[in-house]
């Protein structure tokens, strides 16, 4: 793999949810610019159609929607869209503001949030944070339908602090009371946004040394002229796009970005995808994927047949249940995805996804596939789908557990592995599990130096050193 | 030598492995050829209780007869007809805790009152560090450890052997962060194996994956990590399916909420398994608005299941090897806010219940019209419940694990 289709490889993994073998050649074709501009300029792609029509299923029809149907209806674009930087932005918002069912109740409203933060994936912050303190899942999840004039409730103007905007330690108890009666009467009323005057206080209040006669939207502008907010949103992405630990140099420029362009998210976003160290082997080979990251890209890399219920109940059991955070802080991300618990269920996912006998993973499909690609020997097995899985690279003594699994005998097949039909559809189709399941695929370990020529090859059955690579298309 | 986890369970697995109908060992036999600093018996089990959000207590024990809070709580009060006196000192629990009440009279609870600490954080999730960290500065040197993670180290250093948390979560909690363990995330008891589709492949990729995560490599540390989390989760599936084999219930738990964590907890201290410290976790607390539907609902769940879980413990016989406590990372405001509901505030109440434990009530109930910023002074500092677990029931030197000396208190029996 050349240098430039492993860079593209990395930023569909980031910017995206991965991509099949069939995608990386075309946007290879294309080069590293066009496909970021495409990514970013997502309009000129075509949109996907929806797996219904939000406008059809208002939170008032009947049957109301389930969470299945909302849960549905993301992971098909996740897994679907050509724009797949719009979705990638809509999941970091999600967990950004995060919001949950658990409390809203309401099907309606959650799809409708998700659909706000696509529309607007890559506005300018204000515009975000003007919407979403007016987005009625967020009304309800935080309380604000009851903050009125008379009593005020703080736990929105809390958050949106502490939060959304300028993090801990940047803001005072009283900047917080005060803030509240700015937000007070910002209800909902018959499924919309309406500011109830009779409730909203109109008297003076001081936020952050400002004296007046705040509103909401006051207060916005004044989170965004905060000096904290640049910076606690440019980590934010960093650590969502980039890095768990990124460079306060790094930081601090791409705050410098969120600034200039008056906290345009494009342009911020594109700075970090334009950054050297983006590229850096320590950023590309360290980052834990999320559940999302790691079960829509095994979807899509092997071209699974994979049903929508399951993704979304594995989601669940790895930890990220979609329109359901734990709390209002979000998943923390980073080494908190792995725990034995959620490990377990990306052990049984990748046995579900590689477990589907359909499409490109049927059984006869496989054989073919594999047959066609020259696969003979378990290295060549090995290789094959190390490629597959956009440039995934295991450790050689990995290899060694998977050589020995694929020459095991079991299920009718005798090894030392030979490729046939049913060691295709038993072996290699478990030994794909098994590197689905690998420690190295949760963070999509790939080679950090330029790829090795081809070595000699070595079939012996016990050992399997460092596999040659294909360097051919996969398919066609 | 320093026998690690992976250690006991590679063994504990190759036994099983050998002879697969073997019990799993008990632990009174396991623990027993450990060594013993010999203040507490290895037996014992002690289980943490979160309740997220803030929980309200003054509508958890609450001060019925104080005029104070009749004026304080219009749309949220509970009156004598309604509330469960306990103690005979103008005390009683929420209507729904009816359970709870009937465990208080046989002398099985402990009810902390006024528990909190100085300076409270109102932030959920600083508040929640504090609590589980219960170092003075969250943020500070060592602060990054759980004080039961802390406990776990503390009781390996004297007793070696396996030291581990287990939560019945999908989040292991800062509470159990450790140094010298990898606590456990369990979420669905029956559900915790490795599903194979094949049953002829069974053998083989379950002993492919066994090596992958047990392999040792050259590579980052952060995949170092997730292959040991890969391994202690193949052992883990392994121990827990062999620990719960035998369960058999004895007590019928609600089927929601903190019901179905705390039979898992049951299962497996029945099971023998040598997990000594538990952490099962129910949200809901936060109740800004709309209060007191909710909050019945919540803690009838907390009080059903803290019953439940004692009467399934005494019936196996292990009620005096268990302790539960309940913790929030704080109280809420005196009074109720204009949405029939209430805003963060600071000390509240904590219950400790098990075989051992001698009912009643400890600290003073916080006078509700002297207040600290609004809110009810603390006079218990939450580190003296946890220096009692640490030095009364766990056997372990609390001043050292907590960094400083904290008052005693006097709930275990003997």
């Amino acid at each position: 793999m050349d240098a430039t289709r492993q860079q593209i490889a990395h930023l569909m993994r980031r910017a995206g949810f991965s991509c099949s073998a069939a995608e990386l050649d075309r946007r290879a074709a294309l080069g590293l610019d066009a496909t970021l501009s495409e990514l970013l300029h997502y309009e000129s792609q075509p949109d996907l159609p929806p797996l219904f029509d939000p406008a059809s299923r208002t939170p008032a029809t009947t049957p109301p929607l389930t969470m299945g149907d909302i849960q549905s209806f993301w992971i098909h674009r996740m897994i679907k869209s050509p724009r797949q930087l719009q979705e990638k932005m809509a999941l970091f918002w999600h967990g950004h503001f995060a919001t949950a069912q658990s409390k809203v109740n309401n099907t309606g409203y959650m799809l409708r949030q998700y659909l706000f933060f696509r529309d607007h994936a890559l506005s300018d912050f204000r515009t975000i944070l003007q919407g979403i303190s007016r987005d009625p899942a967020m009304l309800v999840w935080l309380d604000n339908i009851y903050n009125t004039k008379k009593s005020p409730n703080e736990n929105y103007a809390r958050e949106v602090m502490e939060l959304f905007s300028l993090g801990i330690g940047n803001y005072t108890e009283q900047d917080i009371r005060q803030a509240a009666r700015a937000f007070s009467g910002w209800q909902v009323k018959n499924g919309e946004f309406w500011i109830n005057i009779r409730d909203h206080d109109f008297s003076t209040k001081t936020v952050f040394g400002v004296s007046g006669r705040l509103n909401g939207d006051d207060i916005v502008d004044l989170l965004i002229a905060h000096p904290a907010t640049a910076q606690f949103m440019a980590r934010k992405l960093l650590r969502f796009f980039a890095s768990e630990n990124p460079a306060p140099e790094w930081v601090n420029r791409i705050a410098g970005v969120f600034r200039q362009t008056n906290g345009s998210i494009r342009s911020t976003v594109e700075a970090i995808f334009r950054s050297p160290e983006f590229y850096a082997a320590d950023t590309r080979n360290r980052t834990h994927k999320s559940p999302a990251e790691f079960a829509i890209g095994a979807v899509r890399e092997l071209e699974s047949s994979a049903s929508h219920s399951e993704v979304r109940r594995h989601l669940r059991l790895m930890g990220q249940d979609l329109f359901n955070p734990p709390t209002v802080k979000g998943w923390d991300g980073g080494p908190s995805w792995m725990n034995t618990s959620t490990v377990l269920a990306r052990i049984n996912f990748a046995g579900y996804v590689t477990g589907v006998k359909a499409g490109k993973l049927a059984a006869t499909q496989l054989y073919q596939t594999l047959l066609n690609s020259g696969v003979k020997t378990p290295a060549d097995a090995i290789g094959y789908f190390e490629e597959r899985l956009n440039s995934l690279s295991v450790a050689a003594e990995t290899r060694t557990v998977l050589t020995r699994y694929l020459n095991s005998t079991s299920s009718g097949v005798t090894g030392p592995f030979r490729l046939t039909q049913a060691s295709a559809d038993v072996k290699v189709r478990n030994m794909v599990r098994l590197l689905v399941s690998s420690p190295e695929y949760q963070f999509n370990m790939e080679c950090a130096a330029p790829l090795p020529q081809p070595a000699p090859a070595d079939s012996s059955p016990e050992a399997a050193p460092h596999t040659p690579r294909p360097g051919r298309r996969l398919y066609g | 030598m320093e026998i690690t986890r992976r250690d006991f369970l590679q063994n504990t697995f190759a036994v099983l492995s050998a002879t697969s109908a073997l019990s799993f060992m008990s632990p009174r036999t396991v623990l027993a050829q450990a060594a013993m600093d010999g203040s507490a018996p290895a037996t014992r089990r002690l289980v943490l209780v979160q309740l997220q959000g803030g929980n309200d207590g003054i509508n958890t024990v609450i001060p019925y007869r104080d005029p104070a809070y009749t004026r304080n709580r219009v749309n949220l009060r509970y009156n004598s007809n309604e509330a469960l006196p306990i103690g005979g000192g103008g005390m009683a629990l929420h209507p729904s805790m009816t359970a709870l009440r009937d465990l208080y009279n046989v002398g099985r609870v402990a009810v902390i009152q006024g528990v909190g600490y100085p300076n409270p954080n109102r932030s959920h999730f600083e508040s929640t560090d504090i609590w589980e960290t219960a170092a003075a500065d969250p943020y500070g040197y060592n602060a990054r450890l759980g004080w039961a993670g802390k406990l776990l180290d503390e009781i390996h250093d004297l007793r070696g052997g396996l030291t581990q948390g287990v939560s019945i979560s999908d989040q292991l909690p800062l509470s159990l962060i450790s140094e010298k363990s990898v606590g456990q995330t369990i979420d669905d008891a029956d559900q915790y194996r490795i599903q194979v589709n094949l049953s002829t492949e069974k053998a083989n990729l379950l002993t492919a994956y066994r090596t992958m995560y047990d392999l040792a490599a050259t590579e980052a540390d952060a995949v170092k990590t997730v292959r040991r989390t890969g391994s202690d989760t193949f052992y883990s599936t392994i121990q827990f399916q062999e620990a719960i084999r035998t369960y058999q219930s004895f007590a019928s738990y609600p089927t929601g909420g903190l019901g179905p964590q705390l039979q898992s907890i049951a299962k497996m201290i029945v099971g023998n398994s040598p997990t000594q410290v538990y952490h099962a976790i129910i949200g809901g607390f936060d109740t800004h608005t709309n209060q007191r539907y909710g909050h019945g609902q919540l803690l009838k769940n907390l009080s059903d299941s803290l019953a439940a879980f004692y009467t399934d413990m005494e019936k196996h016989n292990r009620h005096q090897d268990v302790t539960v406590i309940t913790f929030s990372e704080f109280g809420r405001r005196t009074y109720e806010n204009g949405s029939s509901g209430t805003d963060h505030g600071a000390a509240s109440v904590m219950f400790v219940t098990g075989g051992l434990v001698k009912g009643g009530f400890y600290g003073n109930y916080p006078s509700l019209t002297d207040l600290d910023d609004g809110d009810l002074k603390f006079n218990v500092d939450f580190r003296s419940v946890y220096a009692t677990l640490i030095r009364n029931w766990m056997g372990a030197d609390a001043t050292k694990l907590l960094g400083a000396p904290y008052p005693i208190l006097d709930f275990f029996a003997g």
